[in-house]
């Protein structure tokens, strides 16, 4: 009963049994005996399964090492290198005392050349341009502020040309004073740049008025004589 | 005195060896053994290097265990137990380190069927070829299906020894049989239209 109902189930896979009654057989090594017998001969008892499965766990932790080193690697890199690009409309501007303090080193003073002879009357101005005897003093404006004076001749008397006294020789009806500046002497890094011409004292009120009116009535004359 | 051993049935050459500890029947054992227990555990696990330490570590035990064997058991289903959980054993642990890998070892494992020298060397190429394809489709059988169809139809076990061997029903081992084959038939033909 039990022969007939195997040979059944048997006979549903006939082909399949055939195909892997064909497999070949596979034949332990050759040194199988000698190995298991030294290993007997020796008592190394334990498992050579063991052992692989403990170098595969080395295997298996070897990824996640060079995993790790290289995100240390990474880290160590960029904390070096900042990337961020400092918004100078967002940045909080610097005290000016730090400001000194920090540039000291760097920074120079700046040097203003005033001539002494400012206040002196026009023809006495000119006379002493001439002489090539112009007093300058120095005013050193340092980064805390402080003005420094040093007195000193003027650096090229032969090679400047006093404007000022100049501009009131030739045209005296435009009343000039030195309290514009002076052009500086040229050659010295330290002096200030020559920075154009500035009216000394304001035109009378009247005088501009009536300067007005008649350039009005001009035009409207000329306006009138052309309809 | 060898003679003798070697006209000796398994059960009573192990009797021999557990009662004197005759080393010579336990080689004569080893010797008888050794070919169709690679056999199983290469066609079960699909690794000739593996296969050789689980057929190593079956012989070990065996020597340590001898008197563990009852003398009412076939020797080749003893043994034969030995092997498969030692074989099973080693499937899980793969598994593990399947999971737990970034590498595949089945991938490995697989290329290694290709071993020509592994095989009897008057196989023709084309009959191996047709094995590594059938080894193919057996390693892709789930493991407990494909102990019983290894041991029924390329062993060529009883089912009674099957049930005793794998310590199962019989009835359990014969529906295990079916849907091992089942499955592993399909496998083929999908083998065959690749």
């Amino acid at each position: 009963m039990s022969n007939n109902f195997y040979n059944e189930e048997e006979s549903q896979f006939q082909e399949l049994r055939a195909v892997l009654k064909e497999l070949p057989k596979i034949k332990a090594e050759d040194n199988f005996e000698y190995n298991l017998m030294t290993r007997i001969h020796n008592k190394q008892f334990d498992s050579k399964l063991l052992k692989r499965e403990k170098y595969s766990l080395f295997g298996f932790l070897k990824p996640a090492i060079a995993v790790g080193a290289a995100a240390t690697l990474v880290f160590v890199i960029t904390q070096n290198q900042t990337t961020e690009v400092e918004n100078p409309f967002a940045a909080i501007p610097e005290v000016r005392s730090e400001v000194a303090e920090n540039g000291s080193s760097v920074s120079t003073p700046k040097e203003f050349v005033v001539a002494d002879n400012m206040n002196k009357p026009a023809e006495n101005y000119a006379s002493e341009s001439v002489e090539g005897v112009i007093q300058t003093r120095r005013l050193i404006l340092q980064d805390n502020d402080v003005i420094t004076v040093a007195q000193e001749d003027f650096p090229f008397p032969d090679r400047s040309f006093n404007l000022d006294a100049r501009m009131r020789s030739v045209d005296a009806t435009t009343a000039r004073d030195n309290s514009s500046r002076v052009l500086a002497g040229t050659g010295d890094p330290n002096r200030i740049y020559f920075e154009g011409f500035f009216t000394g004292n304001q035109s009378a009120k009247k005088t501009i008025d009536s300067l007005r009116n008649k350039s009005f009535r001009n035009s409207l004359n000329k306006k009138l004589q052309i309809e | 005195m060898k003679k003798d051993l070697f006209a000796l049935t398994d059960e009573e050459l192990i009797k021999e060896f557990q009662d004197n500890d005759t080393i010579e029947a336990y080689e004569i054992l080893v010797k008888r053994f050794k070919d169709p227990l690679t056999n199983f555990v290469y066609r079960f696990v699909g690794n000739k290097d593996v296969s050789t330490d689980i057929v190593q570590d079956t012989m070990i035990k065996f020597y340590l265990n001898k008197d563990s064997y009852k003398s009412f058991a076939k020797f080749s289903t003893w043994i034969y137990t030995i092997a498969g959980n030692l074989a099973k054993n080693e499937l899980k642990r793969r598994k593990r380190r399947t999971i737990l890998s970034l590498h595949n070892d089945d991938e490995e494992y697989t290329l290694q069927i290709e071993d020509k020298k592994f095989f009897a060397p008057d196989v023709s190429t084309d009959s191996s070829i047709k094995g590594e394809k059938i080894q193919r489709a057996l390693l892709r059988v789930k493991p407990v299906y494909r102990e019983v169809v290894l041991l029924r139809d390329i062993q060529g076990f009883s089912y009674e020894e099957i049930a005793e061997i794998t310590d199962l029903s019989i009835g359990t081992v014969k529906s295990r049989i079916n849907r091992g084959r089942a499955q592993l038939q399909k496998l083929l033909k999908n083998i065959h239209r690749e």
